[in-house]
């Protein structure tokens, strides 16, 4: 029997650990959207933060190893590419909106019990949650 | 070094994400779905 659950903790283990070493080590914290933010920024002074290029690199690069080494997972994605882009957007505004993402806020901030993570990450996922409820059932999805 | 650091932690979460299959959309909708059905 597989045990899906240990595979959740085995990765939200790591997730943290992570987190952590960037947090000691480097003291930054791994949002992922703030680091891509920053690097986007830098580009016209063509400048940019060489451990966020680096800590991207890793987090794109394990995924394609992964494949090379095993074979692609099996991923349905199952959306239209125009609802993609337009969800990617919504998600771009609403994570520079509130100073983070489901890494920044979620993961970071919430184990560094900030408050203002709480408040994001409760109302994220809660709309999350009632966006998901309205397009599958609410919409005849 | 702190890019090799930034490299490792990267790695380290990516990995997270692949075994606790958060790459996966569906796994992801079954959590946001499961308390709202």
């Amino acid at each position: 029997m597989t045990q899906t659950w240990l595979f959740g903790l085995g990765g939200g283990v790591l997730i943290g650990l992570a987190s952590a070493i960037l947090l000691l080590g480097n003291g930054r914290i791994a949002g992922i959207s703030g680091i891509v933010g920053e690097i986007l920024a830098g580009i016209p002074q063509l400048r940019g933060s060489a451990e966020g290029l680096a800590f991207l690199g890793g987090l794109i690069g394990l995924p394609i190893l992964y494949t090379l080494i095993r074979g692609a997972p099996a991923i349905g994605v199952t959306t239209s590419l125009p609802l993609l882009l337009a969800g990617g957007l919504l998600v771009g505004f609403g994570t520079r909106l509130s100073g983070g993402c489901t890494s920044g806020h979620g993961v970071c901030g919430l184990s560094r019990l900030s408050p203002r993570s709480l408040v994001a990450t409760v109302i994220f996922v809660g709309v999350a949650m009632v966006v998901v409820a309205i397009v599958r059932h609410g919409l005849g999805g | 070094m702190l890019a090799l650091a930034g490299l490792v932690c990267g790695f380290v979460f990516g990995w997270g994400l692949l075994i606790s299959g958060m790459m996966q959309p569906a796994k992801v909708l079954a959590f946001l779905e499961k308390w709202v059905k």
